[in-house]
């Protein structure tokens, strides 16, 4: 921690409360002491700009001892050393000079010898004022800094949350396809060179998004439907693939791969749990500045399927949950052999 | 000549283990198949020496399938998904091929194979401990699968009202009709799920959602009845257990 009267603009305040304090004792002096103007000027300035320098330096005795109950003896022991010892520099500093520069008259030594109890307690007092002053500013930093620690933890964790919900690319379909691309490299290179390149784009984007990060929708739909025609080189004909974006549409912004589980989702009800062909429909239109998705796809409502965990839905309404801070933004339907999952996806209000 | 059925869902995954095959004059592929359905029908029709199977497939696992069959020919497992296997196959399985393998590791895989169909005999066992091993790997039932003549029913576990031993099968006794399947009492009761059903007799596992009441018929003696109309007789320790899951 840095110096407070030091850093920034705290050496005004400091500067203006010492002269405060140097103008009371000079007049102080005028009034008990009958000193004139000019004599009460300066021993106020030599005295409290002794102080003023000391003081400066009693902050190290706050910032470097600890309040801590098991060092209470040290605590007071350095206290009253530094109180000692501060006191007793800053009276015979201000002594000293004085003598020199005060007119040499027996009536001003007598005077400067008596002063000095008094100097000391005044002295006391400084130190006790300042000491005080210094802890009330420690506490206060400390206080902010445990805040801002607090605050900086929670985004982390927020962050190291949101990372474990995305990354949860599915790494059956990374190994089936390059299973798939490992045969085409036999039966047809140039579709295997193809598909390399897909995965590989995929991939690029699934993996190397930032936290956080709003991409357009053009961009998540372009990683989608490379995501769906490899998936397409594996399941054939099996798979089809409607859309309908709305051109205004594909400048609004979702939080990125949000719409990945989904629609791996409706592949894995689709494709991997059915003999017949089936359809995904994506579309997306914009409502009242607010991005409204929804993805349907077939299923067989007979089929007495392995429970899936539920986590890709969870995952998606725990992410949106966490970047919108609104509670319901995903709605799932579900009619005859048809699943539907929306989204509504609020915009940014500088848009 | 072997004879061999391959049975995936992927076309291209079929692909390459057919033109792997080509190195194996002696290895003729008779049937592909794109799911358990069709793998089941074309290996009773054909007897292959020699299987292919995926494990994840649309309807029914590789694994179901191969329960369905009564002499399982020598059976070479390839998937993406390592979960099942490594553990379960490590000793026992033919072979176990991760996708993507290596041309070695499937030739490997094959040669290990033609010499267990030659000495025929080993084969039989093998399958026998590796549905076994399955069956003590299981992590958890969630639906059974069987078969009456060429039909193949999946059954969901709220469908089924009670199970009862016979034997070296089971009976189970569901909404489409009642089944038997080789398994052992002992293994549907560790690996149902426990909250659903419950074992009230060394011969009687039933559903709880199916139990319509419980009475006393004689000093010490319970007859449970269940919303199908079937009567159970309860043991003293299925009685215990029951008190503790209907908690009266």
């Amino acid at each position: 921690m840095n110096h407070p009267f030091i850093k920034n603009k705290g050496i005004i305040f400091y500067t203006a409360a010492w002269l405060f304090i140097a103008i009371l004792f000079g007049l102080a002096l005028r009034y008990f002491y009958d000193f004139s103007t000019k004599e009460a000027n300066i021993d106020s300035f030599i005295f409290n700009g002794t102080f003023y320098c000391l003081g400066l330096a009693f902050w190290f005795v706050v910032r470097y001892n600890s309040f801590d109950s098991s060092q209470i003896l040290n605590l007071i022991v350095s206290h009253l050393a530094a109180a000692a010892l501060s006191v007793a520099a800053g009276v015979f500093i201000t002594i000293t000079v004085l003598k020199n520069i005060l007119p040499q008259t027996e009536e001003s030594l007598i005077y400067l010898n008596s002063s000095i109890v008094w100097r000391s307690g005044l002295g006391l007092l400084y130190y006790a004022v300042l000491i005080l002053v210094y802890h009330l500013i420690k506490y206060y930093d400390d206080l902010r800094d445990r805040g801002q620690q607090q605050a900086q933890l929670e985004t982390m964790l927020k962050e190291s949350e949101l990372e474990m919900l995305k990354s949860q690319i599915n790494p059956h379909f990374i190994f089936n396809s390059l299973n798939s691309i490992a045969s085409l490299t036999i039966t047809a290179p140039n579709q295997a060179r193809e598909m390399v390149v897909k995965l590989s784009d995929f991939l690029r984007y699934s993996l190397g998004k930032e936290n956080h990060q709003l991409n357009t929708l053009e961009e998540e739909m372009a990683n989608l439907m490379l995501y769906l025609e490899i998936e397409k080189v594996r399941f054939g004909d099996r798979l089809q693939v409607e859309t309908q974006i709305e051109i205004d549409a594909l400048n609004l912004t979702l939080p990125n791969l949000i719409l990945q589980p989904l629609i791996e989702n409706a592949v894995k009800h689709g494709i991997y749990e059915s003999l017949e062909d089936v359809t995904i429909r994506v579309t997306a239109k914009t409502e009242n500045g607010i991005l409204r998705l929804s993805m349907t796809n077939e299923f067989d409502p007979k089929a007495v399927s392995k429970k899936g965990k539920g986590i890709g839905l969870k995952n998606v309404r725990e992410r949106l949950r966490v970047i919108y801070g609104v509670p319901k933004l995903v709605f799932t339907e579900t009619n005859e052999n048809l699943f539907t999952v929306r989204l509504d996806i609020p915009q940014p209000s500088e848009k | 000549m072997i004879k061999a059925i391959i049975v995936d869902d992927e076309k291209l995954a079929r692909d390459i283990i057919k033109a792997y095959l080509q190195n194996f004059a002696q290895v003729e592929v008779i049937a592909e198949c794109g799911d358990g359905f069709q793998g089941l029908k074309a290996i009773q029709e054909h007897e292959p020496d020699l299987l292919f199977l995926d494990i994840q497939m649309p309807k029914i696992t590789g694994f179901e399938m191969l329960e369905l069959i009564e002499n399982p020919p020598v059976v070479i497992f390839s998937t993406a998904f390592d979960q099942y296997a490594i553990k379960a196959f490590e000793l026992n399985a033919t072979d176990y091929l991760l996708k993507p393998y290596a041309e070695e590791r499937f030739k490997g895989a094959v040669q290990k194979a033609i010499d267990k169909i030659q000495t025929k005999t080993s084969a039989q066992k093998e399958i026998e401990s590796l549905t076994e091993k399955r069956e003590e790997l299981s992590e958890g039932i969630d639906r059974l699968v069987v078969k009456t003549g060429n039909k193949i029913h999946i059954l969901g576990l709220d469908q089924i009202a009670h199970f009862e031993a016979q034997d070296d099968y089971v009976a189970i006794h569901s909404d489409q009709g009642k089944f038997l399947k080789l398994m052992r009492m002992k293994h549907l009761e560790d690996n149902l799920p426990s909250g659903d059903f419950i074992r009230v007799h060394r011969s009687h596992i039933v559903s709880i959602k199916h139990i319509e009441k419980l009475e006393l018929y004689e000093k010490d003696s319970y007859l449970l009845s269940l919303k199908t109309g079937a009567q159970l007789p309860v043991s003293r320790s299925g009685h215990s257990k029951l008190k503790e899951v209907l908690k009266y």
